[in-house]
């Protein structure tokens, strides 16, 4: 109890709160706007952050990530637009709901849901994260090792669409990690002649080609047609009544425990948590049926589920270094560009930095509550900028960006190399998140498997002597044996139909 | 363009793709060799990712048999369609062109920014993307790029220090 309010104190001061509350307002910003996702704004608003403290940057980096969360809603209802992937779920019963009138009801009862998946994941990440970080202690490079191979694993089995093209992303992120000096060696790899290639791709540059400037290309055909006037609405109007609140308890409280579940697994993120809470609550309803046509539930379970994943999503970030989705790895990689290395020891040596961060999301939770509700109708105006001008802000941040790590021309021409590399690819369903996550875990799992090869000699089955790591390994081959099972389920059923 | 037509040219440029993946790897790989795989006592710096050019290999090849299964059972069809070609099209070729302008804006963008600064390449590349973006008024084009250049260069210049 004292940590947390120590963490209350240090995420109070006047910096902490300004650029918390900057990081909430541009994440309910870029949620709200279609085309603009939280990894691409995280990306580009990074190198802003260099002349801040640590832990004044990443609270305002979070804040942009589980802002981004609430502000999709809002044009998921309102306009059926989602913001972002995990909003597409809100639309199936959000927007029958604001065209049935009742809008300002779906506009609270997301807000509050969010604001109590969102509060009760942070309760466990306050609880669970110290657990893990103790348990990790006892990790050497062997479980080190077991454990960010089922973070890949599950990266790329939870695309259950596209398995194949999601680890073929894998191997290339980590091949793309393997770029520049060995350190070992000193052997030059896959520098093609480049001095500037000495030090490898940076996570900056490959995250703005990836999201920013493979974002401009996908959108670069978009006609905005104006967004209709919606009607201001008063608290009172919004409030649900005392049916449809009791209607919400449970599916908030389920989609909490599902969004927390995935949140937390390596590899898993939002929108699957989003999506699994909306089919479960479908499946348990005694009126399926009145699921996408505006049933509450539908609406207060994905939004639970997101908001609780997002917070959740911090516990393996924080306690082992060991990112869920593509947006943490991005957080992982600015925490290390601020010189904060996460991992087993993190909380016991950064006591100051991981209660404040704790603490500064149930502010940037309670600003958020503030800026939802009051404000819908100034969000709402948001949708109505044109794309045209958010393009050249994107370009130009971008470029500045990523010029501003290294003064290098030579990064400049990289982002957009990767960033037509990587449309292309997602024009034919090759998911980047894998890829991302390929990257950052690659030369972490190298290191590790160099030094459990060298220290036993070259026997492989160091690996997987310890407990720990051989219920990691089993957990791997577990998930794999289902995902090869459901992909032939799903060859035999497409033959069948044919 | 008709539907097998249409699911015809998307397989092969699935497979296109795949076939790319796979090229890639081969190069990794090779390159990997050079570098020294070592042995699992000692493992040289190539062993590492000549492991990971195989399993790229591996991966691309799997996800190459879904579009060949599509050409295959589109090749019927497209034959028979084989007339009806040039109808709507258009969409995704006006996509392809504005993308090829907006990687060439990009492009020049860079260059001009390398030899004249950050100032004169900004306000030329923001004009050009606003215009391609679908922004009609040369007028508000020019003052919201010029605007944008200034806060750009106060912030990442004056403030930030950043030379441009």
């Amino acid at each position: 109890m004292e940590t947390i309010l120590h963490g209350f104190l240090i995420a109070s001061g006047p910096s902490q709160l300004l650029f918390c509350f900057f990081g909430v307002l541009l994440g309910t910003l870029v949620g709200t706007l279609p085309g603009i996702g939280a990894a691409a704004t995280i990306s580009i608003i990074l190198p802003l952050t260099f002349g801040l403290d640590g832990l004044t940057a990443i609270i305002m980096l979070s804040g942009i990530f589980y802002g981004a969360q609430y502000g999709s809603s809002t044009a998921a209802i309102l306009l059926n637009i989602p913001g972002t992937s995990t909003a597409a779920v809100t639309c199936l019963d959000g927007y029958p709901m604001a065209k049935k009138g009742l809008a300002g009801q779906a506009l609270l009862i997301t807000t509050m849901a969010s604001f109590f998946g969102g509060s009760i994941a942070i309760i466990l990440l306050m609880g669970v994260s110290p657990m893990l970080a103790k348990l990790a202690l006892q990790f050497g490079s062997s479980e080190y090792f077991a454990v960010m191979l089922l973070g890949l694993v599950a990266a790329f089995t939870l695309n259950a669409d596209n398995v194949s093209r999601a680890v073929a992303m894998t191997f290339f992120g980590l091949i793309l990690g393997t770029f520049g000096m060995e350190l070992t060696t000193g052997v030059r790899r896959y520098t093609f002649g480049f001095p500037e290639m000495t030090e490898g791709i940076s996570i900056l540059v490959l995250t703005m080609g990836l999201f920013g400037i493979s974002e401009l290309l996908q959108n670069v055909s978009r006609r905005d047609t104006p967004a209709p006037l919606i009607p201001s609405y008063r608290l009172r109007d919004m409030l649900p009544d005392r049916a449809e609140r009791r209607r919400i308890y449970g599916p908030c409280l389920r989609g909490t425990a599902i969004g927390s579940l995935i949140g937390a697994l390596p590899g898993a993120g939002p929108t699957i948590a989003a999506f699994l809470s909306y089919s479960v609550e479908q499946k348990i309803s005694r009126t399926p049926a009145r699921f996408g046509k505006g049933a509450v539930e539908g609406v207060a379970a994905p939004e639970a589920a997101n908001n609780a994943a997002v917070q959740a999503a911090f516990i393996p970030t924080l306690s082992l270094g060991i990112p869920g989705d593509s947006v943490m790895a991005i957080l992982l990689a600015a925490m290390t560009l601020h010189g904060i290395i996460p991992g087993s020891n993190f909380i016991a040596t950064q006591p100051d930095f991981f209660w404040g961060l704790i603490a500064s999301f149930w502010i940037g939770n309670l600003m958020l509550l503030v800026l939802n509700v009051p404000f819908i109708g100034m969000w709402v105006q948001v949708t109505r900028i044109p794309y045209h001008y958010l393009a050249g802000i994107v370009a130009v941040l971008i470029f500045l960006g990523v010029y501003s790590v290294r003064s290098s021309f030579f990064d400049v021409f990289l982002v957009i190399l990767i960033g037509v590399v990587g449309w292309g690819l997602a024009r034919h369903r090759y998911p980047s998140a894998p890829l991302i996550l390929g990257f950052v875990l690659g030369p972490l799992i190298e290191e590790h498997y160099r030094r459990v090869m060298l220290i036993s000699r070259g026997d492989l089955s160091a690996l997987w002597e310890s407990s720990i790591s051989l219920s990691f390994f089993v957990a791997s081959l577990l998930l794999s044996t289902l995902t090869i099972w459901r992909l032939i389920g799903a060859i035999k059923r497409d033959r069948v139909r044919r | 363009m008709s539907n097998s037509s249409q699911s015809h040219s998307q397989a092969l440029l699935d497979a296109t793709v795949a076939l790319g993946l796979m090229g890639a790897a081969a190069v990794c790989a090779y390159l990997a060799w050079g570098y020294g795989i070592g042995d699992l006592s000692a493992p040289g710096p190539g062993g590492f990712p000549f492991v990971l050019s195989v399993g790229l290999f591996i991966s691309a090849f799997v996800a190459l048999f879904a579009p060949i299964r599509q050409l295959i059972a589109a090749r019927g069809a497209t034959a028979r369609n084989a007339g009806s070609e040039t109808e709507g099209t258009s969409g995704g070729a006006e996509l392809m062109i504005r993308a090829a302008a907006l990687v060439t804006i990009l492009v020049i963008w860079a260059l001009v920014m390398k030899w004249l600064g950050f100032a004169v390449a900004a306000v030329g590349g923001i004009i050009a993307i606003n215009l391609l973006s679908g922004q009609k008024s040369l007028r508000r084009a020019i003052v919201f790029s010029v605007i944008l250049t200034a806060g750009c260069y106060l912030l990442f210049s004056t403030i930030l220090g950043l030379p441009l």
